[in-house]
């Protein structure tokens, strides 16, 4: 059996191939989650791609452990999760989740579920580039690599 | 008992420091807290960005109140971007 493919790529992310990887005859729903570069963040604009980079090792072995809760807490069929890294231009796609599984409302369910967490706990970072050529660090996600509980307690405060 | 570890850093940290990796000797056993404290000391115009991050032992985020020890090294995981 071939190894899995890898979850991180620095190549341009495939949606069909990602599509097909969940394909299942039990599957009632296919959803297909999609992040694109936008030209704006925060306080900014002109924003015409972003720079991934990640602990790559410790990244992948997260999203795969994500995965593995979410097929445990949702009746799903199958997942796959691809994550860009290096230069990613204005419209391409960032992560693609793919979900199928045997009614609608379990994919919905997985597909946020996986992207918060990824959000939350995956070791990567994004910087922004902007026509002239500078780019800013995306300032982070809050909850930053806590639990869904410490997330509350640290919105809370 | 102090103990020389090796520090990696990523991202706007890394950059920030100029530096992807340093050794640095803290005290052990030692909370995440105290050795973020270290290297704010160390780095006191990135105390911000330190005392914002999070430490990682062998690729797992530790938790807060966990006495560490025997550490050979961390990664000092700043604030996250992905997705």
């Amino acid at each position: 059996m071939a190894p899995p493919p890898s979850i991180l790529s620095h190549a341009a992310l495939d949606r069909d191939a990602l599509r097909m990887e969940v394909s299942d005859p039990a599957a009632g729903a296919v959803l297909v989650f999609e992040g694109t570069v936008r030209d704006h963040s925060e306080g900014l604009t002109g924003v015409i791609a972003l720079e991934y980079e990640a602990q790559a090792s410790m990244a992948g072995k997260i999203i795969a452990a994500i995965l593995e809760d979410t097929r445990r807490e949702i009746p799903v069929r199958k997942i796959a999760v691809r994550h860009r890294l290096g230069r990613v231009e204005l419209g391409e796609p960032t992560i693609i989740i793919a979900v199928s599984a045997a009614h609608r409302d379990e994919a919905y369910r997985a597909s946020r579920i996986v992207i918060d967490r990824i959000k939350h706990e995956a070791p990567i970072w994004k910087r922004e580039i902007l026509l002239d050529g500078s780019g800013a660090w995306s300032k982070g996600c809050v909850a930053h690599g806590r639990t869904e509980e410490d997330f509350k307690i640290q919105i809370a405060k | 008992m102090t103990q020389t570890i090796r520090v990696n850093y990523y991202a706007q940290l890394r950059e920030a420091l100029k530096t992807s990796a340093e050794d640095v000797a803290v005290d052990l056993p030692a909370r995440e807290g105290d050795i973020l404290e270290r290297l704010a000391q160390l780095h006191p115009r990135q105390r911000d960005l330190l005392m914002a991050s999070r430490v990682a032992v062998n690729e797992d985020y530790v938790d807060a109140g966990s006495m560490l020890d025997g550490l050979s090294g961390v990664d000092i995981i700043s604030p996250i971007s992905g997705g």
